[in-house]
């Protein structure tokens, strides 16, 4: 969850929108992320995204709540991460108001740095996000 | 004329010595609540500062899963009212007025289940809950 959503005070309605979608949260972390550390979570997009360098300041500028999310009943088969996104919408919080206007990011986004949440891209690399952010990063 | 002060400093020491610190646990049962804690926080002005799920690998979340958090206000704002206002949300929740020193202390990567015990018996001051303490065993404090 981005700095301007707990800053707005919309970090309990996003929650709330996460477990009445049928995930389960197994844990929470807040951190106020330095220029470095937010540089290797989003390292693999440096060349993908158009506002990568402001995504990258916006992290910086206050505390991220991070979510350790389970599927529950939100999802079979074990694609969590797959169903996840869905919830999330569009990158851009304008194109998911108009084409998925329940998703996080068309709710509680403002643009394309500011944009609510930040979700893991794909199915094997939720364990090595999960481990990076709740242990390595919690441990710091 | 003596300068005695700066005005960035001086307002900073001044609100400092306003802020109050609450102390916010989640017993993992009862986190479909959290979201209720963040907005009756909000209510009342009062600012997240830190959160966490106690314990230092993802097997201790998913094993104890009680979640520490610290809200932030203004003393003299309507902020006091928090803790009475989160007894009536849930009263499983403890929410104390503590200095951020002794919050500082109680957020551990220890799984909660080890330090809670100690921490509500030797720094514990006043707890809101509507609920009576049930007395619980010391449990000692071990670093692995």
């Amino acid at each position: 969850m981005k700095p301007h959503v707990i800053k707005d005070g919309s970090a309990g309605s996003l929650i709330s929108d996460i477990l009445s979608a049928g995930f389960d949260i197994e844990a929470v972390f807040s951190i106020h992320m330095s220029l470095s550390i937010a540089e290797t979570l989003l390292s693999v997009y440096r060349s993908l995204l158009p506002s990568y360098s402001q995504s990258i300041q916006h992290l910086t500028t206050g505390p991220v709540m991070a979510l350790l999310i389970s599927s529950g009943s939100a999802a079979s088969g074990g694609r969590c991460v797959e169903s996840f996104r869905a919830l999330c919408g569009p990158l851009e919080p304008e194109l998911g108001r108009i084409l998925e206007p329940n998703s996080l990011r068309a709710k509680y986004g403002l643009d394309l740095v500011h944009n609510a949440v930040h979700c893991t891209d794909l199915e094997e690399d939720g364990e090595l996000e999960t481990r990076y952010i709740f242990e390595t990063l919690a441990s710091l | 004329m003596v300068l005695t002060n700066y005005a960035n400093s001086f307002t900073r020491e001044y609100m400092t010595s306003r802020e109050v610190h609450f102390l916010v646990v989640i017993p993992s049962s009862r986190f479909r609540s959290f979201p209720k804690v963040l907005n009756t926080a909000r209510q009342f002005s009062l600012s997240l500062a830190r959160v966490r799920t106690a314990g230092s690998s993802v097997r201790d979340f998913l094993e104890c899963g009680d979640v520490v958090m610290e809200v932030v206000g203004i003393s003299g704002h309507n902020g006091d009212e928090f803790p009475v206002a989160m007894a009536k949300v849930d009263s499983e929740i403890i929410v104390q007025n503590s200095p951020m020193e002794e919050i500082t202390v109680c957020l551990p990567t220890l799984p909660l289940s080890l330090f809670l015990p100690t921490y509500l018996s030797c720094h514990c001051r006043t707890i809101w809950r509507s609920a009576p303490l049930v007395p619980v065993a010391l449990a000692p404090l071990s670093v692995s």
